[in-house]
């Protein structure tokens, strides 16, 4: 085998007690997720999406930013099918900028890590381009204003590469997030489709940058996705 | 938070299912971890780069290129069912509307019935006594519990899709998989059969949305098709496969809707 036992251990620290703590809340995240206001969240009707501003105050982590969970149901933006395809055309774009200055930062030291950091910068243009299709007219081909300068700054002010690769980190998971905000809200087949391809993709780069960070395995491996991290609309408008 | 619009008795029986699947997993768990855990200093990160990405520049790929007959063997199963089911999903690119709830019924037996064969494959595995590295076998059985909760899930939204939740493995693709489970000679070979299964059951979620009457429902599918790919992905890992090798997950090794259910 490739991978040492160290290596994987790594890959599974902390699960026991990590799991407990888990498991402990996965009741209540199930019926979050699928039958409280998480279904709400996710549900079919726009207008029950709506009715839900009110709820929630839990402030969520984004990188070093905090945004209140309520803003993701902004009746200021426009959650149709092409504003939703837009927005996350924009977040992709950023993902490519944030890679990209994080390979021009200098900090990014191993060969293993740059070659993993410029092939998911690939995937994200290609993630971009097709959501852009799907945004048709309300398309920017823009990388989204506020994301870039949050994670610009975040990638500025990193001390060194596990830092970037926990700027990235964070990132993978919060885009994974969104799409799992997007497609409770999406009803297009075609938009429904795409978004379910590139949320398993997004995951799969959280693995990778989790383990190359040895955080525990379920930090990286959670029980459910959950929309908890999603990147909001409204704190992240488009240009 | 505000009130809440679920029943407390749903809540209850969803804290009930997750206490018993933690009470069952946690006590033999909780004894490898402990053994698993020796606080060993952290790799430096090159070396975890090394490991973790090692498939990224295709070192050892070819190590085990001739265990990946359980992906052909699932998706031989897939086929078989593909014009035969009544309730394939076909060429659908409508939303809803098309289908009826019982179709969401039928999707959802399906997809408990993935997560259970995945859970009767990973017992398999570690009754086999070929899992011979012990963090192997506990990332066995954190998957293994991860899926318990998934299959407890998919239960749930079939019940209250109106339908009977199903219980068991799906026996259509466990027929298909019982000659390559029975040929498992080493730990690569069970790795790589939990590679296949992962990647099936990731791909098989992904392909049903869309096609769901209850829209709530695509979202909640791909809370679990979400874990299932980054199981696959870890599992490639280990394996010194690519883990991240596309831009967008396809679905040729998907499950045709209502294949043994």
């Amino acid at each position: 085998m490739e991978i040492s036992e160290s290596n994987l251990r790594s890959m599974v620290a902390d699960v026991d007690e990590l799991h407990r703590e888990g498991m402990g809340d996965m009741p209540e995240q199930i019926a979050e997720l699928h039958q409280g206001e998480g279904a709400r969240l996710m549900g079919p009707s726009r207008a029950k999406i709506l009715r839900g501003i009110g709820v929630g105050g839990l402030a969520l982590a984004i990188g070093q930013a905090v945004l209140p969970f309520r803003r993701l149901l902004s009746p200021a933006y426009a959650l149709d099918d092409a504003g939703i395809a837009a927005f996350a055309e924009s977040v992709e774009l950023a993902a490519v900028e944030a890679y990209k200055a994080a390979a021009a930062s200098g900090k990014v030291t191993t060969p293993a890590v740059g070659e993993a950091a410029a092939s998911f910068a690939s995937q994200h243009e290609e993630h971009a381009a097709a959501f852009g299709s799907a945004a048709g007219s309300a398309a920017t081909n823009t990388a989204n204003p506020g994301l870039l300068t949050a994670v610009g700054a975040q990638v500025s002010g990193a001390a060194d590469e596990a830092a970037i690769v926990k700027i990235a980190y964070d990132l993978e998971n919060a885009a994974a997030a969104t799409y799992i905000f997007a497609l409770g809200a999406l009803t297009s087949s075609a938009a429904l489709q795409l978004t379910a391809s590139i949320l398993p993709v997004e995951s799969a780069h959280a693995v990778v940058l989790g383990s190359v960070l040895g955080l525990p395995a379920t930090d990286y491996i959670p029980g459910f996705e959950t929309a908890a991290q999603a990147l909001s609309p409204d704190q992240y408008p488009v240009a | 938070m505000t009130a809440h619009d679920f029943s407390h008795d749903e809540l209850r029986r969803a804290a009930a299912d997750t206490q018993d699947l933690h009470d069952s997993v946690m006590p033999a768990y909780g004894a490898q971890l402990d053994r698993l855990f020796d606080s060993s200093p952290t790799a430096r990160l090159d070396e975890k780069a090394h490991a973790v990405l090692g498939g990224l520049d295709r070192r050892g790929f070819l190590k085990i290129g001739g265990l990946a007959v359980a992906g052909s063997a699932i998706v031989a199963a897939c086929a078989s069912d593909n014009g035969s089911s009544p309730s394939s999903l076909g060429g659908s690119t409508t939303t809803g509307g098309a289908m009826s709830g019982g179709a969401d019924v039928m999707i959802l037996r399906t997809a408990s019935s993935i997560e259970e064969l995945a859970v009767a494959v990973y017992q398999t595995a570690v009754d086999s006594g070929l899992v011979t590295t012990a963090a192997v076998g506990d990332a066995a059985k954190l998957f293994q519990s991860q899926h318990k909760e998934h299959s407890a899930l998919f239960q749930s939204l079939t019940t209250q899709a109106g339908g009977t939740p199903f219980t068991d493995p799906n026996p259509a693709v466990l027929a298909q998989l019982q000659p390559t489970i029975d040929a498992l000679a080493d730990e690569m070979a069970i790795i790589q059969l939990a590679f296949d299964l992962e990647t099936v059951a990731a791909q098989t979620y992904q392909k049903n949305v869309g096609n769901f009457t209850d829209l709530a429902l695509n979202a909640s599918i791909m809370t679990v098709g979400g874990v299932e790919a980054r199981h696959a992905a870890v599992l490639a890992g280990v394996l010194s496969q690519a883990q991240a090798p596309v831009a967008f997950q396809v679905t040729d090794q998907a499950v045709a809707v209502g294949t043994g259910v």
